[in-house]
């Protein structure tokens, strides 16, 4: 399996070299209950779960807009959930970057990826390497989108 | 790991010898969660070691702030349960504090910046102080960045106090 060496989770503790380490990118803005129940399926498929939150920038480039809550604050709420193991700043869409860091053995999407060309892409560039995409129903849009509405009035 | 699903009266036991643990009961809305809410149950786990919140119900979300929140009470309080500093999320319906403290059993209350500017704490004092209950005031948390929030807050919660 793998070893994420000299990276700590905000208690303390790292992944055991033993232990099978997942890796969601997400931009987590106005956490919500559809953010944590995929961090739960996630979680229950992995020993070790590490958190990326997508930066304001990537995600303006992406969606044409900013995200309501800052990069900063966005991560300190998803590091203080105790399905979380560790919470990192994403650092680029190339998802290999991430992995150079990390090392995790199994990616999670959302399916709205799956058998899209972008999606066709990911996946044999992380099996190049030995991971695995692990594909979810992305649902945690239409709320953001909806949360979104109900905020601005 | 926190459940919402929980008793309230989950036992927490110390070891033989050991000091005995210390029990806390912290009421908040966190609705749309954020940085604040985080620093104060934080700053609560720091004076105890068993943390119970209670997350208000929707209709004491209106009573208190004039609006509904904008994130229903069983996802709040699922969020809450969540968190780490948290092990157990309750419903706080806004009944008499003695009748919580028969519950629960908490050594210390922590009152929000709310309760302290309400001036309600001194009777909070009054209740508790017969059972043995010690009183933290809590700093407030940081504000959010995020202008929507505050201003969508400004307009959902006139009632409550800035």
């Amino acid at each position: 399996m793998n070893a994420i060496n000299g990276l700590t989770d905000s208690r303390g503790s790292s992944a055991a070299d033993t232990d099978v380490v997942g890796y969601v990118p997400g931009a987590w803005d106005m956490f919500h209950i559809g953010h944590l129940n995929l961090i739960k399926r996630a979680r229950a498929q992995c020993d070790y779960l590490v958190v990326g939150v997508v930066t304001d920038e990537v995600l303006e480039l992406a969606k044409n807009k900013r995200p309501v809550v800052p990069l900063a604050e966005r991560l300190e709420v998803v590091r203080s959930m105790d399905l979380v193991d560790q919470a990192v700043t994403d650092l680029s869409s190339d998802k290999l970057v991430m992995w150079e860091l990390l090392h995790f053995d199994l990616l999670f999407k959302g399916d709205d990826w799956k058998g899209t060309p972008s999606g066709d892409r990911l996946e044999a560039t992380m099996n190049s390497v030995g991971v695995e995409v692990v594909y979810f129903p992305y649902t945690t849009r239409t709320s953001s989108t909806a949360l979104r509405h109900q905020l601005a009035g | 790991m926190a459940t919402s699903h929980s008793p309230a009266s989950t036992p927490v036991s110390a070891a033989p010898g050991a000091a005995p643990l210390v029990r806390g009961y912290l009421c908040g809305h966190f609705d749309l969660i954020q940085i604040g809410d985080i620093d104060l149950v934080h700053a609560a786990k720091r004076h105890c070691d068993h943390l119970t919140v209670g997350v208000t119900t929707d209709e004491l979300h209106v009573a208190t702030t004039g609006g509904r929140p904008v994130v229903g009470h069983g996802d709040r309080r699922e969020i809450v349960a969540h968190l780490r500093a948290v092990d157990v999320a309750v419903a706080d319906a806004g009944q008499d504090i003695v009748a919580t403290w028969r519950r629960l059993r908490f050594e210390v209350l922590f009152l929000g910046p709310q309760t302290e500017s309400d001036g309600s704490s001194a009777e909070l004092q009054a209740q508790l102080a017969p059972h043995g209950v010690t009183i933290v005031a809590l700093a407030p948390g940081r504000e959010t960045d995020s202008e929507l929030i505050r201003a969508a807050r400004r307009r959902l919660e006139p009632g409550r106090a800035a």
